[in-house]
């Protein structure tokens, strides 16, 4: 029995990226906790309501999205679709050349890590500038997000001065305030020198064609008062039918990502500056990608469609806290990410990322803190039948053979022997148990000691009693 | 402006994919959502609005202020000595201010280092957590608001909301619309709070009275 690629990756996990991890995602769980239930004591119905109105919203997906491009193009948003990554990233490549725009500054965006934007338009000779702090991190070291919303959840302070030293941002220096400074000082030349900057979209609003922005740093405002040109790429679930019912998201989201009571900058954009505004773009761009919406919104996970990407699942999740985010080998880490990667990669992809929907115990904490309340274990289960419908090779990986216990459980008289025998079981050491799959499960874990027959001897005696 | 002949294929192609997909999804209703339950009860409880956006908005450590005398002091706290003022606040702010500080009522692009100060109108605030809202129609220049070390809004003491919900509805028509609640923040590295990542390190919220 082969062990899951996520085994592979928690076992080589640096324990010192271990202990950042554990520590970062158990501190949100409690933050989030805290400020969820203190504000909202009946914060599960605030969960199930805002559920409940996106799968509204995306059963009525078509109506709404033309509903919000009317807006947008009414207010002077050119608005641009794309199917899937390849069309996404050479629409906002022609949108910057036609600008003559060789530089840009662009906030923190999930949707543009899936299509891969910022290794296209670098090839393409396009100068981009990751300015979320995190991400920027990233950016430098050559390496990917492990996180949603932290994406260098996986870094300590020593790394991150390492790599500011190495790129000439600073002198070496371990204090988190000092290079959080040279990375202000070194970005704010960018955005002032970038005619173009690009967004993702935390939300947008069919009502009014508002695309809301949220961040910490007020990366995505320095961006957006800088730069010339805006394009916005923005995913089709991010829908939801008017203003008004932002004040349910925007109350859950920050919450429960980081424990705030609201993101430090909540932007939205509804189009181009005026003209009495001196900065900010002349030019807005929007560009709606579908990239495997379309297809899970037509697939039983639709729900996994809901997600406003708070992290929240990430941070409770035990198999997340013992493996990190790159165990799951795509832009979208955790309980939420072991639904929506295996979907979002299309029929061709499913097969090699088929082993994530086994990467859980299904404990439902992931169920529990989910802000719109997916039914995160419910479609994993879903999953997994259709990786063994399909025959996808890693849905397979550790599924111990199932016949030799078939045939114990259809004869009782080898049942009760079986029973008897186990007592064996405890006289072996474990890593000499003479069955090559179950030595190797056990590389990871420790059987119990072996106490057989008991359940049928408690039951008895209870009925005497 | 006439959609690029490829784009309309792709949005055809967009919009006839998720009509496919819809055809096998169920209609899910539209909740009765009772907004009442999205509101905070618990951090409107002081007496009067604008105490209640004091403490919410001193809670995520920005700065209340409602005198020029407090405002020079806290410029001057944080070691400042030149900054920019909206000139529609040259009489009731920048030129008291004038006294202790440099002060430009324009605000250029070369000057974007040396201006450590940026006073700017806001529109009004949200007192259910302590936000400030401003918008393209009032603030003089984006840059101003976010580019200075330490940023004041200038709010008239009538424009506050009591909840995120009132102040949605009441979005206007203005293009860019953004509340700031509190100094730039980030816990990237380590999740330690580091205030001043892009943004100002210092927010202020200046209320002035309607005299």
């Amino acid at each position: 029995m082969k062990t899951q690629p996520i085994d592979q990756y928690a076992r080589d996990l640096d324990p010192e990226v271990y202990a950042t991890i554990h520590q970062a995602s158990s501190e949100r769980v409690s933050r989030r906790e805290n400020s969820l239930f203190a504000d909202f004591p009946h914060a599960n119905r605030l969960r199930q309501w805002a559920g409940e109105l996106k799968r509204h919203t995306l059963s009525h997906v078509d109506k709404y999205l033309e509903q919000a491009v009317t807006a947008m193009e009414s207010r002077g948003v050119e608005v641009h679709f794309a199917s899937e990554a390849e069309s996404a990233r050479r629409q906002v490549l022609e949108i910057l050349k036609a600008h003559e725009v060789g530089r840009i500054c662009k906030s923190k965006s999930m949707v543009t890590e899936e299509i891969d934007l910022r290794p296209f338009l670098e090839k393409h000779g396009i100068e981009t500038w990751e300015s979320d702090l995190g991400e920027f991190v990233v950016q430098l070291d050559d390496d990917h997000p492990s996180h949603i919303v932290t994406p260098i959840i996986h870094k300590n302070r020593f790394q991150v001065a390492r790599t500011f030293e190495t790129h000439g941002l600073g002198d070496y220096t371990e204090d988190p305030e000092s290079l959080t400074q040279q990375a202000r000082k070194f970005l704010r030349g960018k955005y002032l020198s970038s005619v173009g900057t690009m967004t993702g979209a935390n939300f947008v609003s069919a009502e009014s064609g508002r695309i809301v922005v949220v961040t910490n740093e007020g990366n995505s405002r320095f961006g957006l008062a800088g730069a010339k040109v805006h394009i916005a790429v923005v995913g089709i679930e991010k829908l939801v039918p008017r203003d008004e019912d932002l004040a349910l998201y925007l109350n859950l989201l920050a919450r429960s990502s980081t424990g705030q009571h609201l993101t430090v900058y909540t932007e939205f954009i509804a189009g181009p500056r005026p003209e009495n505004q001196p900065e900010g773009p002349e030019q807005m761009h929007v560009i709606f990608i579908d990239n495997g919406r379309s297809e899970t919104l037509a697939s039983e996970c639709r729900d996994a469609l809901n997600c406003i990407r708070c992290g929240a699942c990430l941070n409770v999740c035990p198999v997340f806290r013992q493996a990190s985010g790159h165990a799951y080998r795509h832009t979208y880490p955790g309980p939420i990410g072991a639904v929506l990667a295996p979907n979002l990669v299309g029929k061709e992809g499913f097969a090699e990322l088929a082993d994530l929907p086994k990467a859980s115990s299904l404990c439902g904490a992931c169920n529990e803190v989910c802000p719109v309340d997916i039914p995160i274990p419910d479609l994993l289960l879903r999953l997994r039948n259709r990786g063994k419908e399909e025959g996808a090779p890693g849905s397979k990986i550790a599924t111990p053979p199932m016949g030799a216990w078939a045939a114990l459980a259809s004869s009782p008289s080898a049942w009760k022997l079986a029973l008897k025998g186990g007592h064996l079981m405890n006289a072996i050491p474990q890593g000499m148990i003479p069955v090559p799959p179950l030595r190797t499960w056990l590389k990871d874990r420790t059987l119990p000691a072996w106490r057989g027959g008991s359940f049928r001897r408690w039951l008895q005696n209870r009925k005497k009693e | 402006m006439k959609p690029h002949p490829k784009n309309s294929t792709e949005r055809d192609k967009v919009f006839s994919d998720l009509r496919k997909a819809l055809q096998g999804v169920e209609k899910v209703a539209r909740p009765e959502i009772d907004f009442s339950q999205t509101v905070a009860e618990n951090r409107l409880r002081e007496d009067g609005l604008w105490q209640c956006f004091a403490n919410n908005f001193q809670g995520v450590r920005g700065k209340y202020i409602d005198s020029i005398p407090d405002l020079a002091a806290f410029i001057r706290e944080n070691g400042l000595k030149k900054g920019y003022c909206d000139p529609r606040l040259r009489e009731r702010v920048g030129e008291p201010l004038k006294a202790y500080f440099e002060v430009e009522f324009v605000y250029s692009r070369q000057n974007v280092d040396e201006l450590e100060f940026g006073i700017t109108v806001g529109s009004g605030v949200v007192a259910e957590t302590g936000s400030i809202i401003l918008e393209d129609g009032q603030t003089s220049n984006r840059l101003a608001a976010i580019a200075p070390w330490l940023h004041v809004a200038v709010v008239r003491e009538d424009a506050i909301y009591r909840t995120v919900r009132q102040a949605l509805i009441a979005m206007g028509d203005d293009p860019n619309i953004i509340w700031v609640s509190g100094p730039s923040k980030t816990g990237d590295i380590e999740g330690i709070l580091i205030e001043g990542v892009h943004g100002p390190g210092e927010q202020v919220c200046f209320r002035l009275d309607q005299t």
